[in-house]
C-alpha cells in the first residue's frame, strides 16, 4: 500500500515542475497555517497509530447513529423502503465523502436485514460509486440476487431539480426512514418537511452550520458538523480509524488551549499572539 | 489493483492539492489542470447516468408503473431540450435559452417557493417552549423575525438585537462548528492519505 | 386548546399564500432603521473615488434572482453614481446571461457607455483558478469580452485602463446564494488584499457573519432586507433607482407577522395543555 502511493507520488511529482509563470512558491499568509494543517494531521496519524498498535479507544454513542440500526428495523417491520440521500454536492466535497461512508454501513444494515434501499443521486460521479457501493454491500451480505440496481440512479445536477425529484421519491414510495448524510444548500428544509410529512423517520447530518437549524427542527435526529465525518468511523469499530476520532479530539484540546490564552491576553491587552498570527 | 490504485492516486491527490493551496505557483501550474479534468470525468460519467435514467424511465412506462405518467414527461422534456439544443448548434442558442428562461427558471424559482410555506410549518412545529433550550431557541427566533422585518428591538451596546445575536452568539456557534468540521475534514484527509478511508472507491 | 397543537399543514400553507397575496396587493410600508452591516457596504461604495474600477461579482443564478438581483442592482446603479468603473463577473453558468443584461440595462438608464465606462468580462467554471489568475493578471484569466456586440481583446477596452489584477481594483461587491463567497475571501482578500463587501440568500447569510467580524470582509447585504437597507439608502443619496427590495418588505412584514402568529398559537396550546395535564394529575 505504502509502495503504491509513493509510487503514485513520484509520478506525479514531475507535474510540479511544469510551473507558468505564477509569481510565488509560497502564499504569504499560509505560514501559521501550514503549522496548524501539519499539527493537526500529526496528532491524526498519531491516533491511527496507536488503534493500529492495539489500544483500546472509546467513542461516545451518536444518538442518530444509534438511532440508524432501529430505523432500517422499523422499514423492516413496515415493509417500506428507506431512502439514502448523499447530499447535493458533486464528489469533490469531503461532505459528500462522509456522506457515502455513512450509505456502505446503511447499505450493508439493509442488506442485512433485507429493507429495500432507494438511492437517489445528484452527481454522475456519485451515482457510480453508489452503484458499487450498495451492490457490494449486497453481495457481502449473500443477497446479491435482491440488489435493484434501478434503486440507486441518477436524477439531475440541478439543485432544484434533484430536489423536486426527491420529494416525488419520498411522496410515491412512503419511505420508513429517510437518511439525509452529506452536504447540503437551502433545500435542506424541503427535504426535512416533505419527509416529516410523509411520516418517516429522519436522520440528516451535515458539515454546513447554515443548514442544521433546518435538520435539527424538522428531524428525528440530526449529525452536527463533525460527527458527520466521525460517523463512518464510529459504526465500523476499526481500531484505525477510531484512532484518527482520537487524534481529532486532541486536535480539539490544541484549539481549545489556544483560544483560552488568545481570551486571557486579549483581556490583558496584550497583541503578542495577535501580531504574531497575522491578525 | 481495482482497490489499490483509487487509493493511491487519492493519496497522492491529497498531497498535490495540499500543495497547491499553500503555493500560487503549483496552483498555476496544475490546480486547473485537475479541475478541468475533473469536469471531463463528470461528463463522461454522465454518459452511463443518462442512459440508466432514460432506461430506468422507459421501463416504467412500459410496466404502466404508477408514475409512468411522470416519466413519460420527463423523457419528454429531456429528449425535447436536448433536440432543441442540437437544432441550435450552439451553446446558449435562442430556442435552448427561450426553454431555459420560460419553463426551467420559473419551475426552479417555483421550488424555492416552498421554502416560505415549509419554513411557516417548520417554525409552528418546533418553537415550543418544552424545555429550557426550546424556550431559549423560541425567544431567539421571535427577535430575529419581529427584527428582520416587523420592529427592530434595542439590543446591547447600541446595536439591533437581531443583529447582536447573528454577529455575537450566532457567530460563536458557526465559528465554534466550523471549527469541529475543519478537525474533521483533517482526518478524513488524513485517512484517505494513509489509505484508509474507502468510502469513495465503491467496490472495495 | 389540543387542536391549536394540531393545525393543519394545509391551513398553514393556505395562510402563508393569503397573507403573501395581501402583501402584494396592500403594500404597507415598513420603516426599519438600516441594518449595520448594509450601512458598511454603502459606506464602502461610497469611498469609490471616481474612475477607479470596482468589481461586481454576481454568482448566483435563477433561483436566487428574487433575493440577490435588488441587492445587485443597487451595487450597479451606486457604482455608476459614484462615476467608478463597473467591472462584472459572473461564475455562475446560468446565472451569466442575466447578469449581463442586468448591466446593460443599469448602464443603458445611467447614460453609461459599453467599453468606457462599464464592462462584462464573462463567465468561468473554476472561480478558484480564475481568482487566483485575476489576481495577477484579470486579462489574463477573461482575454475577450463583447463590447458592442463585437468581440476585443479585454485590455483593448477602456474600462480596463491601469487595471491588470486584483490589487488595482478599488473594492468588490460579490452577490451569491452559494458558498463561492468563501474563495474570494480566502483567495482574492487574503493572498491580493482585495476590498470585499458581500451580499447573500438568507439560508447561507449566517455564515459570512465570522468573516465580517474579522474585517475579512467589509459589509454584508442580507438577502432581502439587506438588500431594501442598501436600496433606501442609495434612493436617499442618488435617487433614480426603481424600489424592489423595499417593495417586498411590505410581503416579508406580513409574512413575518404570520408566522409569529401560528408560534404564538403553538406555545399558547402547548402551555394549556400542560396546565390541563398537570390539574389532572
Amino acid at each position: 500500500m505504502k509502495r503504491h502511493a509513493l509510487a503514485a507520488w513520484l509520478l506525479l511529482l514531475p507535474l510540479t515542475t511544469m510551473a507558468q509563470d505564477a509569481p510565488t512558491w509560497f502564499r504569504p499568509d499560509g505560514g501559521w497555517i501550514l503549522v496548524g494543517v501539519l499539527a493537526v494531521g500529526a496528532l491524526v496519524a498519531a491516533g491511527i497509530l496507536q488503534g493500529r498498535a492495539g489500544r483500546a479507544i472509546e467513542t461516545r454513542p451518536i444518538a442518530g447513529l444509534v438511532a440508524a440500526e432501529d430505523a432500517i428495523g422499523r422499514a423492516v417491520e413496515m415493509g417500506r423502503p428507506v431512502v439514502f440521500v448523499t447530499g447535493t454536492q458533486s464528489i469533490t466535497k469531503p461532505g459528500t465523502v462522509a456522506g457515502l461512508s455513512v450509505l456502505r454501513l446503511v447499505a450493508e444494515k439493509c442488506a442485512e436485514t433485507g429493507a429495500r434501499l432507494i438511492v437517489p443521486c445528484i452527481d454522475t460521479i456519485v451515482t457510480r460509486i453508489a452503484i458499487e457501493t450498495v451492490e457490494e454491500a449486497y453481495r457481502q451480505a449473500g443477497r446479491h440476487d435482491q440488489f435493484v440496481p434501478d434503486d440507486v440512479f441518477f436524477v439531475s445536477n440541478r439543485q432544484l431539480a434533484y430536489t423536486a425529484a426527491v420529494n416525488g421519491v419520498i411522496e410515491r414510495e412512503h419511505p420508513a426512514t429517510v437518511f439525509l448524510q452529506g452536504e447540503f444548500s437551502a433545500e435542506s428544509l424541503i427535504f426535512g418537511e416533505t419527509g416529516s410529512r410523509a411520516g418517516a423517520m429522519m436522520i440528516a447530518g451535515t458539515d454546513k452550520e447554515t443548514q442544521l437549524p433546518f435538520f435539527v427542527t424538522t428531524c428525528d435526529h440530526t449529525l452536527i458538523g463533525e460527527e458527520l465525518y466521525g460517523a463512518g468511523a464510529a459504526i465500523s469499530e476499526d481500531a484505525q480509524l477510531l484512532g484518527s476520532l482520537r487524534g481529532v479530539d486532541l486536535g480539539r484540546v490544541a484549539v481549545l488551549a489556544l483560544v483560552a490564552v488568545g481570551i486571557v491576553l486579549e483581556l490583558a491587552r496584550v497583541e503578542w499572539l495577535r501580531t504574531v498570527l497575522g491578525g | 489493483m481495482r482497490t489499490r490504485l483509487p487509493l493511491a492516486l487519492a493519496s497522492a491527490m491529497v498531497v498535490l492539492m495540499a500543495a497547491a493551496f499553500f503555493s500560487p505557483r503549483l496552483a498555476g501550474a496544475y490546480g486547473s489542470g485537475v479541475n478541468r479534468g475533473l469536469q471531463i470525468f463528470g461528463a463522461f460519467a454522465a454518459v452511463p447516468a443518462v442512459v440508466g435514467l432514460i432506461r430506468l424511465h422507459s421501463a416504467r412506462i412500459a410496466r404502466k408503473h404508477s408514475s409512468a405518467l411522470y416519466s413519460a414527461v420527463m423523457l419528454a422534456a429531456l429528449f425535447a431540450t436536448v433536440g432543441l439544443g442540437i437544432a441550435d448548434a450552439k451553446f446558449g442558442g435562442p430556442r435552448f435559452m427561450w426553454v431555459y428562461r420560460n419553463i426551467y427558471g420559473p419551475l426552479q424559482q417555483s421550488v424555492f417557493a416552498f421554502l416560505a410555506f415549509f419554513i411557516a410549518s417548520a417554525a409552528y412545529r418546533a418553537f415550543r417552549a418544552r424545555t429550557m433550550e426550546a424556550t431559549v431557541l423560541l425567544v431567539a427566533a421571535v427577535v430575529v423575525l419581529l427584527g428582520n422585518a416587523v420592529v427592530s428591538l434595542p439590543g446591547p451596546g447600541g446595536a439591533s438585537a437581531e443583529g447582536w445575536l447573528l454577529s455575537v452568539p450566532a457567530m460563536a456557534m458557526q465559528r465554534g462548528i466550523g471549527f469541529g468540521v475543519a478537525l474533521g475534514i483533517m482526518a478524513q484527509s488524513v485517512r484517505i492519505l494513509m489509505g484508509l478511508e474507502r468510502s469513495f472507491v465503491g467496490r472495495g | 386548546m389540543q387542536k391549536l397543537l394540531n393545525i393543519d399543514r394545509r391551513i398553514i400553507f393556505l395562510g402563508v399564500a393569503l397573507v403573501l397575496f395581501l402583501g402584494l396587493v396592500l403594500r404597507p410600508v415598513i420603516p426599519l432603521p438600516p441594518s449595520s452591516e448594509a450601512r458598511k457596504v454603502f459606506d464602502a461604495v461610497e469611498s469609490v473615488a471616481a474612475g477607479e474600477a470596482v468589481l461586481v461579482a454576481m454568482d448566483y443564478g435563477v433561483s436566487s434572482r428574487a433575493e440577490l438581483d435588488p441587492m445587485s442592482r443597487a451595487a450597479l446603479h451606486h457604482a455608476f453614481r459614484r462615476d467608478a468603473r463597473v467591472l462584472v463577473v459572473s461564475f455562475d453558468s446560468s446565472g451569466a446571461p442575466l447578469a449581463s443584461a442586468m448591466l446593460d440595462a443599469v448602464g443603458a438608464q445611467l447614460g453609461k457607455v459599453e467599453g468606457k465606462d462599464y464592462v462584462f468580462l464573462g463567465y468561468k467554471p473554476d472561480i478558484t483558478a480564475a481568482i487566483m489568475e485575476m489576481g495577477t493578471s484579470i486579462a489574463g484569466m477573461f482575454t475577450e469580452v463583447e463590447v458592442d456586440g463585437e468581440t476585443v481583446p479585454t485590455d483593448s477596452v477602456a474600462a480596463m485602463d491601469g487595471v491588470t489584477g486584483l490589487a488595482d481594483i478599488a473594492l468588490a461587491v460579490e452577490m451569491t446564494g452559494s458558498k463561492h463567497y468563501e474563495k474570494w475571501v480566502d483567495f482574492a482578500n487574503a493572498q491580493f488584499g482585495l476590498k470585499l463587501c458581500t451580499g447573500a440568500t438568507g439560508a447561507i447569510v449566517t455564515g459570512q457573519y465570522p468573516y465580517l467580524a474579522s474585517g475579512q470582509i467589509t459589509g454584508l447585504l442580507r438577502s432581502t432586507r439587506g438588500a431594501a437597507d442598501y436600496e433606501t439608502m442609495v434612493t436617499k443619496a442618488y435617487g433614480g433607482l426603481e424600489p424592489d427590495a423595499s417593495s417586498k418588505m411590505s410581503v416579508l412584514f406580513l409574512g413575518h407577522l404570520l408566522m409569529l402568529a401560528f408560534i404564538a398559537l403553538a406555545n399558547i396550546g402547548h402551555w394549556a395543555t400542560r396546565r390541563d395535564t398537570q390539574e389532572a394529575a
